[in-house]
C-alpha cells in the first residue's frame, strides 16, 4: 500500500451531480491548487469560474493569425496582379480593395479558424496519446454519469495527507489514487509506417503535374469541371432572339455617353475648328518621340499601299500591278503637290474616314482607319506624313551646311 | 446551480416595473416637439423656394424609413425569439415588444407619402406621373412597363396592407404577452412559437416590398435584388443597438431591471449587434461588388450619384457603419461592458441613420437635375433649379433634414414612451425566465 501511495501520480474524486462538483472545485481553488483539472459528461457552465480559470490568452493568437490572413491576402493580390505579372480584366484596376476584399475575408476567416483549432489543441497540449487517468477503472464514467476532480501531484501545495482531506470533505463519494502505470509513450512502428507512406503519397500528385508541366501532349486538356471552358454565354456579334435587335452585345442607351466617351474636342477628334473649317495645324506637340510613334504606326498601317516614302509604289499596289487586277485603285503619291497644300486637319480626316469610301458597300479609293488607329496616333502619322513629304521636295538647303560635302 | 439569481422570481408583480411618470411625462413634450418639428418642415416644403416640396418629401422619407427600421427590427427581434425558443433574452423582449408599440404611429406618417403619390407628385416618385418628365428619354418606356406594379392606388393599397399586418403582428405578441404577465400561463408561450414561424416569411416579404416601395423606387429604372435585406440588416442592427443602450439604462444598479440584465444579457446584445454589423457589411458589400463589376451604366448611375456628389466614396460608409463597430465590438470585453456597448450602440444608430440618408437624399439631387434640364439650363427656371441642386449638394443636411428628424423623431419617442408609461417592461412570468436570469455563455 505504502508503495503504491508513493508511486502515485495524483488524486481523483468522485462526485454525483455537477452541483457537488462545482461546490469541490471552489473549494479546491480557494485551497490555492494550481495542477488539476475536471473532467464531465457534458459541459457545465459556470464551471470556470469555480476552477479561478484565467481568460485564455487564445483570443490574442487569434487575432494575430487573422491580422496575418489580412495581410496575405492583400500582398498576394497586390503583388500577383498589380506588380509581378499586370493582367488587365474587364478593363478594371490592376488592384482595386472591391475585388480584393472577398479574397481577403476568406483569408482572415481561414487563418483565424484554423489557428482557433490548432490553439486550443495546442493550449491544451492535446493531441495525447495517453492520460494515466484511463488506469483509473472508475474514471470510465467520467464519459457516462459521473463527475471527477482530478489533482496532480506535482502541485507544488499538493501534500497527500492533506489534499486527501480536502477531497474527502468536498462531497466526494470516493477518492482514488491514480496510479503510476508504466506505459509505453512512442508512437507504434505501424503509425509511423503508414505516415511514411503517406507522405510519399502526396508526391504523386505534384510529380504528375510536373511531368505533365514539362512535355507536350496533342490530346485536348482534362477538363474536371468544364464550366470555365465551355460558357453558357454569348460572344460578341452572335445573333441572340432576346433582344429586339437580335444583338448579344448590348449597345448604349439612345441618348447616352459612357463616362470618358464623350470626345467633345472637335479639333482632337475630328481635325476642325468651330466654324467647321479644317485645322490647318495639327492640335498636338511636335516632337522626335511623337515622329518616332507615327513612323511606327505610318510603316504598319499606310506603308503596304503608299510606300515607305509616302509615294505610292506600296508592296500591295506593286503586286496588284503584277497581277493585272482589275479596278485597282492608284493609291496616291502622298508626296504631291495637291497632297502637300492640304490642312493637317483634313489628313487626319482621310486617315479617319477613308478617302471615296462607300460605308454600305465598302467600297472605295480607302477604307477609314477609326476603328484601328486611336486619335493620337494618327496625329502623329499626320505629322510623319508631312516628314514625308519635305524630304520628298527638299533641296540641298535643306541639308545643314556641314554635312552637304557627305551627299 | 452556484450563481443562483438573488432575486427571488415567485410573485413578481407587473406594476413594480411599470415605468408610469417617468416615461409618461415624455410623451406629452417630445409630441410638442415632433409636432412642432414637423410643421417646421412642412411649412418649409410647402411655401418655401424651388425645389423645397421635393426637399422636404425626400427628407421626410429618408427619416421616416429610419424609424420604421428601427420598429421593425423591435418586430423581427419578438418573432426570431419565439421561433428559435430562446431563453436568453427574456428579460429584455418585452422591451422589443414595446417598441413595435409605434407602428400605429407610423402608419399615421405614411399618409403624406401616399397622398404625394396619389397626387402623382412626381419630384419624389418619377412613377407616380411617368410623363412628368423625370425620367431620363431613354428610359421613360420602362417606367411605363412597370406602372403595373408602381401605380399610385395600388402603391397606396400596398402601404395600408404593409401596416394592417405589422400593427396586426405586433398587437397581438404584445396583448398576449402581457396577459401571460397575469396569468402565467405556459401555454402562450407555445403559441407564440407556433405562430411566429409562419408570420417570419410574411414580415419578410413586407418588409422587402416596403424598402422597394419607399426607396428604391426613387429611381423607378435602378433595382438591386438585394435591396430588402440591405434595408433589413440595417434596421435589425439599428434596433438591436438601440436594445444595448435601452437595456443599459433598465439594467443598470438604479434601473428598473437592475438584476435581471446581466452582463450575460450584454453579451448576447452584443454578439448579435457584432453579427448583424457583419451581415450588414456584408450585403451592402454584395450589392456593391457585383454593380462594381458588371459596370451596367443602367446599375453603376446609382452609385455614381452617390459617390460622386457630397458622399465622398460609399468606402466612406463601409468604414463608419462596418468597420468602425466590426473592430471595436469583436472583443468579448467590448460586448460584456455595459458603457462601451452604449458608445457603439450610438454609434451604429448615427450610421444607419447615415445609410438612410445615402440612399434616399441623393434622388432630391436627382430630381433637381431632372427639372433644370426640363426647364432649359439656359432659361430663368433652369437656372434656378440649378441653383437649388447647387445650394443643397454645399449643405445637404440643413433645417429641412433637421426639422424632419425632429419632427418624426419626438413622435416616435413619444409613441414608444406612451408603451412603456403603462405596461411592465419585464415579462415576469414568463416560463423561460429562471432560464434568462441564470444562463451563463461559454
Amino acid at each position: 500500500m505504502e508503495q503504491q501511495e508513493a508511486k502515485a501520480l495524483g488524486l481523483l474524486a468522485e462526485y454525483e451531480t455537477p452541483q457537488a462538483l462545482m461546490a469541490a472545485a471552489e473549494k479546491v481553488r480557494d485551497g490555492g491548487y494550481k495542477r488539476w483539472d475536471t473532467h464531465t459528461p457534458f459541459p457545465v457552465h459556470g464551471i470556470d469560474d469555480a476552477m479561478g480559470i484565467q481568460p485564455t490568452i487564445l483570443p490574442w493568437i487569434v487575432l494575430g493569425a487573422g491580422a496575418t490572413g489580412t495581410l496575405t491576402a492583400l500582398l498576394l493580390q497586390w503583388y500577383t496582379n498589380g506588380v509581378d505579372y499586370p493582367f488587365l480584366i474587364s478593363g478594371k484596376p490592376l488592384f482595386s480593395w472591391v475585388p480584393a476584399f472577398p479574397v481577403t475575408f476568406e483569408l482572415t476567416v481561414l487563418f483565424a479558424g484554423i489557428t482557433t483549432l490548432l490553439g486550443m489543441l495546442a493550449l491544451n497540449r492535446l493531441p495525447r496519446l495517453h492520460n494515466p487517468l484511463f488506469d483509473v477503472k472508475r474514471f470510465a464514467r467520467a464519459t457516462q454519469d459521473r463527475f471527477f476532480l482530478a489533482l496532480d501531484a506535482t502541485d507544488p501545495l499538493f501534500e497527500d495527507s492533506s489534499a486527501r482531506a480536502l477531497l474527502e470533505g468536498s462531497g466526494a463519494t470516493a477518492v482514488e489514487d491514480v496510479p503510476d502505470v508504466p506505459t509505453n509513450e512512442n508512437i507504434p512502428s505501424w503509425m509511423w509506417q503508414v505516415a511514411i507512406v503517406l507522405v510519399f503519397a502526396t508526391f504523386v500528385p505534384l510529380g504528375l503535374i510536373a511531368a505533365s508541366y514539362n512535355s507536350t501532349s496533342t490530346t485536348p486538356p482534362f477538363h474536371i469541371v468544364g464550366d470555365m471552358d465551355w460558357q453558357e454565354s454569348y460572344r460578341y456579334g452572335e445573333e441572340v432572339p432576346f433582344f429586339d435587335n437580335g444583338q448579344a452585345m448590348r449597345g448604349a442607351l439612345p441618348g447616352t455617353v459612357a463616362v470618358g466617351e464623350l470626345e467633345e474636342d472637335d479639333a482632337f477628334y475630328r481635325g476642325m475648328d468651330d466654324m467647321g473649317n479644317w485645322l490647318a495645324v495639327a492640335p498636338v506637340e511636335v516632337s522626335k518621340s511623337v515622329l518616332e510613334r507615327g513612323r511606327e504606326r505610318y510603316n504598319i498601317y499606310c506603308l503596304p499601299c503608299h510606300g515607305e516614302s509616302g509615294n505610292g509604289k506600296g508592296i500591295v499596289h506593286e503586286r496588284a500591278l503584277a497581277l493585272d487586277t482589275s479596278g485597282w485603285l492608284i493609291p496616291r503619291d502622298l508626296t504631291m503637290d495637291s497632297i502637300v497644300t492640304q490642312p493637317d486637319g483634313q489628313i487626319y480626316d482621310t486617315i479617319t474616314n477613308g478617302f471615296n469610301y462607300d460605308a454600305e458597300t465598302g467600297t472605295g479609293n480607302m477604307a477609314p482607319y477609326a476603328a484601328q488607329i486611336r486619335p493620337e496616333d494618327r496625329w502623329a502619322i499626320v505629322l510623319y506624313v508631312r516628314a514625308l513629304q519635305r524630304a520628298a521636295n527638299a533641296s540641298i538647303e535643306d541639308v545643314p551646311a556641314d554635312k552637304r560635302s557627305a551627299l | 446551480m452556484s450563481h443562483s439569481p438573488s432575486i427571488s422570481l415567485e410573485g413578481l408583480n407587473p406594476e413594480k416595473f411599470t415605468l408610469g411618470a417617468r416615461a409618461g411625462s415624455l410623451v406629452g413634450r417630445f409630441l410638442v416637439v415632433g409636432i412642432v418639428g414637423l410643421a417646421v418642415a412642412a411649412a418649409l416644403g410647402l411655401t418655401g423656394d424651388q425645389g423645397d416640396l421635393s426637399r422636404f418629401l425626400h427628407a421626410y422619407t429618408t427619416v421616416y424609413v429610419y424609424f420604421t427600421s428601427i420598429a421593425l427590427g423591435a418586430l423581427f427581434f419578438v418573432l426570431i425569439n419565439h421561433v428559435t425558443s430562446a431563453g436568453w433574452s427574456v428579460t429584455t423582449r418585452r422591451i422589443a415588444e414595446l417598441v413595435t408599440g409605434a407602428f400605429p404611429l407610423l402608419a399615421l406618417l405614411s399618409l403624406p407619402l401616399i397622398i404625394a403619390a396619389l397626387m402623382g407628385t412626381a419630384e419624389i416618385y418619377p412613377w407616380a406621373n411617368p410623363d412628368g418628365g423625370l425620367v431620363p428619354e431613354g428610359v421613360a418606356h420602362l417606367v411605363h412597363k412597370k406602372a403595373g406594379f408602381l401605380n399610385a392606388k395600388f402603391f397606396a393599397a400596398r402601404m395600408v396592407l404593409y401596416f394592417v399586418i405589422w400593427i396586426a403582428m405586433a398587437a397581438w405578441f404584445k396583448s398576449r404577452s402581457l396577459a401571460q404577465d397575469l396569468s402565467g400561463d405556459p401555454a402562450i408561450t407555445n403559441l407564440f412559437k407556433k405562430r411566429s414561424a409562419p408570420m417570419i416569411p410574411v414580415f419578410a416579404l413586407t418588409l422587402t416590398f416596403f424598402a422597394l416601395d419607399l426607396l428604391m423606387s426613387l429611381d423607378p429604372v435602378w433595382y438591386s435584388t438585394i435591396f430588402g435585406v440591405y434595408y433589413f440588416a440595417g434596421g435589425f442592427l439599428c434596433f438591436m443597438a438601440l436594445l444595448g443602450i435601452l437595456a443599459k439604462k433598465f439594467g443598470a444598479e438604479d434601473g428598473i431591471l437592475s438584476g435581471f440584465i446581466r452582463d450575460e444579457h450584454y453579451h448576447d446584445i452584443g454578439k448579435l449587434t457584432f453579427a448583424f454589423v457583419m451581415f450588414w457589411g456584408y450585403i451592402a458589400f454584395s450589392q456593391y461588388i457585383l454593380i462594381w463589376y458588371a459596370n451596367i451604366p443602367e446599375e453603376t448611375a446609382w452609385y455614381h450619384e452617390r459617390e460622386g456628389l457630397f458622399w465622398g466614396h460609399v468606402g466612406v460608409l463601409f468604414l463608419l457603419k462596418f468597420l468602425v463597430p466590426f473592430v471595436g465590438l469583436i472583443s468579448r470585453h467590448m460586448k460584456r461592458h455595459p458603457q462601451r456597448l452604449v458608445i457603439f450602440g450610438g454609434w451604429v444608430m448615427v450610421m444607419h441613420f447615415y445609410d438612410m440618408f445615402f440612399l434616399g437624399m441623393p434622388s432630391h439631387l436627382n430630381t433637381l437635375h431632372y427639372l433644370e434640364a426640363q426647364a432649359g439650363p439656359a432659361t430663368e427656371a433652369g437656372k434656378a433649379w440649378h441653383h437649388a441642386a447647387e445650394s443643397f449638394a454645399s449643405m445637404p443636411f440643413g433645417i429641412m433634414e433637421l426639422a424632419c428628424l425632429i419632427g418624426i423623431g419626438g413622435l416616435f419617442v413619444a409613441a414608444v414612451a406612451k408603451s412603456f408609461a403603462s405596461h411592465s417592461i419585464l415579462a415576469v412570468r414568463d416560463p423561460r425566465l429562471p432560464e434568462s436570469m441564470t444562463f451563463h455563455n461559454p
